[in-house]
């Protein structure tokens, strides 16, 4: 019986053990925002937490307490009833209640400093895909890394070319859904420079789980250079350089789906015109380098299944030309 | 012992079980407990098939970049797993419990419609083998549960899973629908003389207040599943935004039927608990009144909430803020029930048998599954975790560890009268310690992947991320639960053969379908009993001090 006991002990040990094992397993402060967007949520997060955490402890430790103290012998007589207490319930209705305000109202609070948008914060329109990300940027078009300057709010336009997708990058800010036919508003305001991985965070579709995007928050400077290169056509140079590469860019249709400035004009897919200074392909999928962009281009479907890039017949050298053209638009 | 109680004198039937065995017997048969038994046999069949589906999820997301299932195949395992536990698993077994139950409870001979009983229950096996079918034609809806416009449109979806999804629920909440007439009609038509709507079993009061939310709730389903159909199959536009149509209203009548789904699940649960508690403490539930009326507050607020799945989708910020308070409201008559149970406990002398073991665990659970309620329900907090895996920890600590242990409780709890032998303790333990132990070990850390923004319904994940020792630990408390699921399909199978003779009333119990034979004859009682208070065995027993002298207290 006591051994029985003991092995039952030892398991509740091990479930409540759980919780702090799987804590320390993992890095666990990413909602220490890198924005005073996130800054707010994370310290509202914790907030509640506290007071969850408090009143989880309180109520189990209730239960044990319960289960240790009333245990029943055997052939014990039944207790004597006891069928209410008024005054009790109220208080026990009314104590949560009060907590309950209180916790609205720092609600309230907060989502009004995450929601708040300057005048002057940069606009930038972000438009989901099945399965990839457009960004529209005043004077130039991206996809699936988004550029933003460190200590300027960004103010972004959500909106979805086929079905629902939700930007979420969780050290910047929440997540706001892309909703087909709606024009969503999010922000953020990025205070350190640095890379940071996001995902799209509505089902929506065969690809749901690769369609991930990363936010790079460069210095003013840094980010104006990148700007001002992003809206450069591609150069006479590069496209002399290439010519065998352009036929083959033709032949197989590319850009009926692809856009690259001054060759094609296709809205279905990634803008390729800066492709080569992306760090990755695909929605983040493969890492840029000329081996798997060739790879990528002879048969995206084996990266990215179901993905609405198509398979294409191109022999290794062809696809390693079209590959180290794609990595010349900088 | 002084406290045991005897079934009332004359009411219980002459000792025999259901007439005939034959399988004609049970395919014709109109008796609500065999319609019950019916129900809850083809809710375990689905529940096993929805636990292998998520043994399948979890065997692809046990580490990065695995490749065991492709991305079409795992979309379709999931959202075969949400609709499948909810529509054709849970359900089942919480409205075959209550068509058990809820007319022995209340001292009737069946419900008001035993026909349309039947047919609820035919109605809801065919739609559940129905979504099935779709796999034998093309595949099988790859849409989730909630499968939000437009991805469900034609352009999106053009086989025909979606229809068979869509049709399949309109069946089955065809069937939900008319048993829940019935739970009505019987409830009020159908006590036995002295039972009060202030003496029914807290059971029967949540399945009637479950019942009226079926009623409110599912046409809502059945029209917008009927305006998607219109789209899919008639080229209508309701949620198509290139023909004028709004993919948003899907959100909210969906979730407009969606958050009372919730708490269809949940108030059964919550009556299974009320029921199970007290009896395994010896002590009459505490505030009986507040038990019932928290109930019935739960079931209002329930239809004010349902936005607060959808504080992303882009509402202006005053919608956001009127459903936050309102969905912290509805979490204090939830807390309500919580401190009742523990009041009802104290001071009891707890026999720790497997249903109270299953209650307890309940307690604890779907306690922690109500906190991070909570915590959604401040927006912030929702824009940073939704839609992450900290969301679909919250919901199976409300699911799985709500409603799934309530069920096992029940499910203990009952059986002897079910089927006229005890299950197995020994075994129930092992079952209960294993399903406790697995399923923290897969839903706990499933917070912290959300926090670490990990998205829900991903097929796969990068390594670089870093949650592969995580997914690895829960991939493991999956097939834990997996293995107690196995052990408590195998007491069942070992008791219904072997099982100890149960008596009528094996736990002393004061409800009155410990009153009648385990299992009871198919007429319920020899002669209808008459009802003294909310516990008429109690009162059999105790004639010194009768429960009636206390009904006014609260
Ligand atoms: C039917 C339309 C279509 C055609 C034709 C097509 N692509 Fe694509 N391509 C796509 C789509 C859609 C994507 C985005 C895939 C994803 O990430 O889900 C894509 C992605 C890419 C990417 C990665 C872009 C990025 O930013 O990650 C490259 C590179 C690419 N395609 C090159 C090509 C080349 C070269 C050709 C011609 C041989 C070609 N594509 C033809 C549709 C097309
Ligand atoms: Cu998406």
């Amino acid at each position: 019986m006591r051994r029985r006991r003991l092995a039952g002990f030892a398991a509740a040990l091990v479930v409540l053990a759980c919780w702090p094992a799987a804590a320390l397993a993992a890095p666990f402060w990413p909602v220490s925002g890198q924005t005073l967007q996130a800054r707010s949520i994370s310290w509202l997060f914790w907030l509640v937490m506290a007071i969850a955490g408090l009143f989880l402890l309180v109520v189990l430790g209730t239960l044990l307490y319960v289960i240790v103290a009333f245990r029943g012998r055997e052939g014990q007589p039944d207790p004597r009833p006891v069928y209410g207490h008024l005054r009790l319930e109220m208080w026990w209705a009314g104590i949560p209640f009060a907590i309950l305000v209180a916790v609205f109202i720092f609600t309230v609070r907060e989502v009004g400093v995450e929601t708040a948008i300057a005048p002057d914060a940069l606009p930038i329109t972000l438009i989901g895909h099945q399965w990839w990300w457009e960004f529209q940027y005043p004077g130039a078009v991206s996809a699936n890394e988004l550029h933003v300057p460190v200590g300027r709010q960004v103010r972004l336009q959500l909106l979805s070319a086929d079905v629902v997708h939700n930007f979420w990058v969780p050290e910047l800010a929440g997540k706001e859904q892309m909703v087909p036919g709606q024009t969503n508003l999010w922000t953020f305001t990025p205070e350190q420079p640095g890379r940071y991985d996001g995902a799209c965070a509505e089902y929506c579709g065969t690809q749901h789980g690769w369609m991930r995007l990363t936010v790079f928050a460069d210095a003013p400077a840094d980010f104006d250079r990148w700007l001002a290169g992003q809206g450069q056509p591609v150069s006479q140079q590069v496209l002399s350089q290439h010519q065998d590469a352009l036929r083959l860019y033709t032949a197989n249709a590319c850009g009926a789906c692809h856009a690259i400035s001054g060759v094609s004009n296709g809205k279905a897919a990634p803008d390729l015109t800066h492709l080569g200074s992306r760090s990755t392909i695909g929605a983040g999928v493969l890492q840029n380098t000329p081996d798997n962009l060739a790879a990528w281009i002879q048969d995206a479907q084996q990266f990215k299944p179901g993905s609405y890039m198509p398979k294409f017949r191109l022999s290794d050298a062809d696809a390693r030309q079209l590959a180290a053209f794609l990595e010349d638009l900088r | 012992m002084a406290s045991v109680a005897r079934p009332l004198p004359g009411y219980a039937g002459v000792g025999v079980g259901p007439p005939g065995a034959g399988l004609l017997t049970w395919v014709s048969t109109v008796d609500h407990k065999r319609i019950g038994i019916m129900y809850v046999a083809t809710g375990l069949v689905f529940f096993a098939v929805g636990g292998i589906e998520s043994l399948l999820m979890r065997s692809q997301l046990a580490q990065p970049d695995a490749q065991v299932l492709s991305p079409q195949v795992y979309n379709q395992v999931f959202t075969l797993h949400g609709v499948t536990m909810i529509f054709f698993a849970v359900m089942p077994l919480l409205f075959g419990l209550a068509n058990y139950l809820l007319p022995l409870m209340i001292g009737a001979r069946d419900v008001a419609f035993p026909r349309l009983n039947a047919f609820s229950y035919w109605i809801l096996a065919a739609s559940g083998l129905f979504l099935y079918y779709s796999l034998l034609s093309g595949g099988a809806p790859d849409v989730g549960w909630y499968a939000y416009a437009p991805l469900t449109e034609h352009p999106f979806s053009p086989t025909n899973a979606v229809d068979f999804y869509a049709l399949a629920l309109i069946l089955s909440g065809a069937g939900t629908v008319a048993t829940s007439i019935n739970f009505v009609v019987t409830v009020v038509h159908h006590r036995a003389p002295g039972m009060s709507y202030n003496r029914l079993p807290v059971f029967v009061w949540m399945m009637l207040v479950t019942s009226a939310l079926s009623l409110l709730a599912l046409p809502t389903l059945t029209a917008s599943l009927i305006m998607l159909l219109v789209d899919r199959l008639l080229s209508g536009h309701f949620y198509d935004p290139l023909g004028g149509g709004l993919p948003i209203m899907w959100q909210h009548l969906f979730w407009i039927f969606g958050h009372p789904e919730v708490y269809i699940l949940a108030l059964p649960a919550f009556g299974f608990i009320s029921e199970i508690v007290p009896v395994f403490s010896r002590k009459p539930i505490f505030g009986y009144s507040f038990v019932v009326a928290s109930g019935i507050a739960i079931g209002f607020l329930s239809f004010g909430v349902w936005a607060h799945h959808m504080f992303a989708s882009g509402m202006p910020i005053i919608a956001d803020m009127a459903f936050s308070a309102s969905t912290m409201a509805i979490a204090i008559p939830t807390g309500v029930k919580i401190f009742t149970w523990l009041a009802t406990a104290y001071g009891g002398a707890i026999r720790f048998r497997t249903p109270m073991l299953f209650a307890l665990g309940f307690i604890a659970m779907f306690l922690i599954g109500g906190l991070s309620g909570v915590t959604l329900a401040v927006v912030p907090i929702d824009w940073q975790v939704n839609g992450s895996y900290y969301l679909v920890a919250h919901l199976h600590y409300v699911a799985v560890g709500g409603v799934a242990f309530a069920i096992f409780a029940a499910w203990y709890y009952w059986f002897p009268k079910m089927s006229g032998r005890m299950m197995s303790e020994r075994w129930g333990k092992a079952h209960f310690w294993l399903f406790l132990i697995g399923f923290n070990l897969t839903f706990l850390p499933m917070h912290l992947l959300g926090i670490e923004g990990m998205p829900r319904r991903v097929y796969t994940y990068p390594a670089f991320e870093g949650w592969g020792d995580l997914n690895l630990l829960i991939t493991i408390g999956a097939f834990i639960m997996g293995l107690a699921v196995v052990v408590f399909v195998g007491n069942v199978l070992w008791s219904l053969r072997f099982g100890r003779p149960a008596g009528d009333n094996p736990w002393e119990a004061w409800t009155l379908e410990w009153a009648t034979s385990s299992p009871p004859p198919s007429y319920n009682f020899a002669s209808i009993p008459t009802v003294t208070s909310r516990r008429p065995l109690w009162d059999v027993a105790h004639p010194e001090a009768p429960d009636w002298e206390h009904e006014r207290e609260l």
